[in-house]
């Protein structure tokens, strides 16, 4: 993991230093603002606890006297192989020594700093950066029971439950009866039905909810009325247009920008109703990539995992994951033959033999 | 090793109850002193560590207000003359913050400086922690205060409906006041800055003054001359050093400096 050795000036901060960013480069020399002075094990520094600095305006910190600042430690490292040699280090680290604070406000006692000690450490490999989440920017294909569950969560919020009314405030004709019925009763607790649909919307909704309200914020207008009046009966007749295809469906909400105005909670305004339909249709798929969901008898089932097995799950293969939404056609001839199925493969099953099919969960 | 050698003010105050800040916050759970994180190894709530914020405009208010006593035409606090509206922000005998730069610079802004240009202060922060606060105190520049906070609740009559409901973080206690010379004063500016400094109780410090808040007692003013050393121990720890020489004469040349009919 080791690779150069180079010198490091490591001082703990006692007031917050007001810059906009905790990394940074002075006198050709990189200044680190860290919660702790040492790299985590990927290689990179923790990210300093930030706060924010200016004058109360009615009780919150805001523009234009809001400035943000970081709280931590402060990492100074002399790059290794700069022309000059060790006398220029040496100089640079006087002069850092010097220094009482880093950043602005300095005359009002902010950015103070304490230098700890000097050390010599050897720099670490970073692993590269993990892959952020993001929404699909197509649907792919996927057997029926998938796409119709899909629809039922894109269409889940258009209808009146019993805890709220359609979050576009007119209700879309749903023509679909099982989706309608489930999108319904998604919050009912006294619905005794046997919608295998319900058991999805609820989960996939409140999984998507949860991410996303993890900061409060109160909205007193139902949508940003002042960039332009929305018209909610039009949207409603566009959706009714689109509901037929799960593709079209899904495209038309991606690219849509009215749903983008309309907040999910008025509780959660920083959550938009596009952003929560996409989030919890990707979750869903997500789970189906990883083997986590199948398809048992034109339905959707989750798969139970043991808790020992849970901690042992690795994530599949691409090429596994490809399999499951491309099958081959050999394979499904072997399957049918064998009268053994897998997994939810992306193909639709015969009519006549669906009800010999039986599951069995692959790895 | 590396020396610096610069002159400070070190003033040693204290005060029966004082609420700096901007005003009472909303909720009660924000602070309105600026929290900095946990000062001792317990890492407890009585261990939060706060900025004791205003202290440089505290002074500056102060040296305004004993210029125009003195009919001495210095700087307003901000740069703005009137609003939008065009209703006149400035008060007589004050000019806009950094426009006397342009003819004859005026002793505030020599002082204090402007965006234009830097100021030769700078203030020390404050570091207050709750006496309550148990365990060994991890920062040398923290200051033991008692620290409370008081609630304010009021309800519409016969009912739980608040119409306010906030806390306002308040402080007591002895605490000193640093402010640190970037570059040498003249006598005349000196003397300017003891007097704004003497004054300042007069204003009172922080939010409702005219609420019994705010009085603060300065006990004593000392100018400084300070060595600081700084250099690395074997195992390369940072060892630092102060050498403190007090100049009493010095500072009493300087009182008498300003204003010049007095001399």
């Amino acid at each position: 993991m080791a690779e150069s050795k180079h010198l490091r000036l490591i001082g703990k901060i006692i007031t917050p230093i007001v810059t906009n960013k905790p990394f940074f480069y002075m006198r050709g020399c990189k200044v680190a603002i860290t919660k702790h002075p040492e790299e985590n094990e990927r290689g990179y520094f923790p990210y300093p606890r930030r706060t924010h600095y200016g004058k109360l305006i009615k009780g919150d910190r805001r523009a234009p006297t809001l400035r943000k600042c970081y709280k931590g430690f402060v990492v100074v490292m002399f790059i290794p192989d700069y022309p000059g040699g060790q006398e220029q280090t040496e100089k640079k680290l006087k002069w850092f020594l010097n220094l009482e604070g880093l950043g602005a406000h300095q005359n009002e006692g902010m950015g103070k700093i304490h230098w700890l000690e000097r050390k010599e450490c050897m720099r670490k490999k970073k692993l590269p950066k993990k892959r952020k989440f993001h929404y699909l920017k197509g649907l792919g294909s996927y057997s029926e029971p998938i796409l119709i569950a899909i629809k039922a969560l894109l269409l889940h919020d258009f209808v009146k439950t019993e805890k709220h009314i359609s979050k576009i405030y007119q209700e879309v004709d749903i023509k679909n009866e099982l989706i309608k019925e489930a999108c319904k009763n998604h919050h009912n607790k006294e619905y005794k039905g046997n919608n295998w649909l319900i058991p999805i919307i609820r989960k996939y909704d409140g999984l998507a909810a949860f991410i996303t309200r993890k900061i409060p914020r109160k909205m007193t207008a139902r949508y940003d009325y002042f960039n332009g009046e929305l018209d909610f009966k039009e949207l409603v007749k566009e959706i009714e247009l689109n509901q037929y295809s799960t593709h079209e469906l899904y495209n038309y909400i991606y690219n849509s920008k009215t749903l983008q105005r309309i907040p999910e909670a008025m509780n959660y305004s920083n959550n938009n109703l596009r952003k929560h339909l996409l989030l919890a249709v990707n979750l869903f798929i997500n789970d189906f990539k990883k083997g986590l969901i199948l398809v048992k008898d034109n339905e959707i089932r989750k798969v139970s995992i043991p808790a020992k097995e849970e901690e042992s799950k690795k994530f599949l293969s691409k090429s596994k994951v490809l399999k499951r939404i491309y099958p081959s056609k050999k394979a499904d001839s072997r399957i049918r033959n064998s009268d053994q199925v897998t997994d939810c493969s992306g193909g639709k099953p015969p009519e006549k033999k669906q009800k010999e099919w039986s599951l069995k969960r692959d790895n | 090793m590396i020396e610096r050698k610069f002159k400070r003010l070190v003033i040693s105050a204290s005060t029966p109850i004082a609420k700096t800040g901007n005003g009472p916050a909303v909720g009660g759970k924000v602070n309105n002193l600026l929290l900095l994180g946990n000062g001792t190894e317990n890492g407890k709530d009585d261990s939060k560590r706060y900025l004791m914020k205003g202290i440089r405009g505290w002074i500056n208010h102060a040296m305004i207000a004993v210029a125009k006593e003195q009919g001495v035409e210095v700087c307003h606090t901000s740069s703005k003359t009137e609003t939008q509206s065009g209703v006149n922000l400035l008060p007589t005998g004050l000019h806009a913050r950094g426009k006397c730069l342009e003819t004859e610079e005026c002793i505030q802004h020599k002082l204090m400086g402007s965006i234009s240009k830097p100021s030769k202060l700078k203030f020390e922060p404050v570091i207050i922690i709750s006496t309550a606060s148990k365990g060994k105190i991890e920062d040398n520049n923290t200051q033991k205060m008692h620290i409370a906070t008081e609630r304010r609740n009021s309800l519409v009559h016969k009912t739980k409906i608040a119409i306010q409901d906030f806390g306002e973080r308040y402080f007591s206690g002895k605490f000193t006041i640093k402010i640190e010379f970037l570059e040498e004063l003249t006598k005349e500016e000196l003397a300017f800055l003891l007097k704004g400094i003497l004054y300042a109780p007069e204003i009172g410090l922080g939010a409702a003054v005219n609420n019994g808040s705010g009085k603060v007692n300065i006990h004593s003013v000392a100018l400084q001359e300070v060595t600081r050393s700084r250099g690395f121990n074997k195992q390369g720890k940072v060892v630092e050093e102060e050498k403190i020489r007090n100049l009493w004469k010095e500072m009493e040349e300087g009182m008498k400096a300003w204003p010049k009919a007095n001399t």
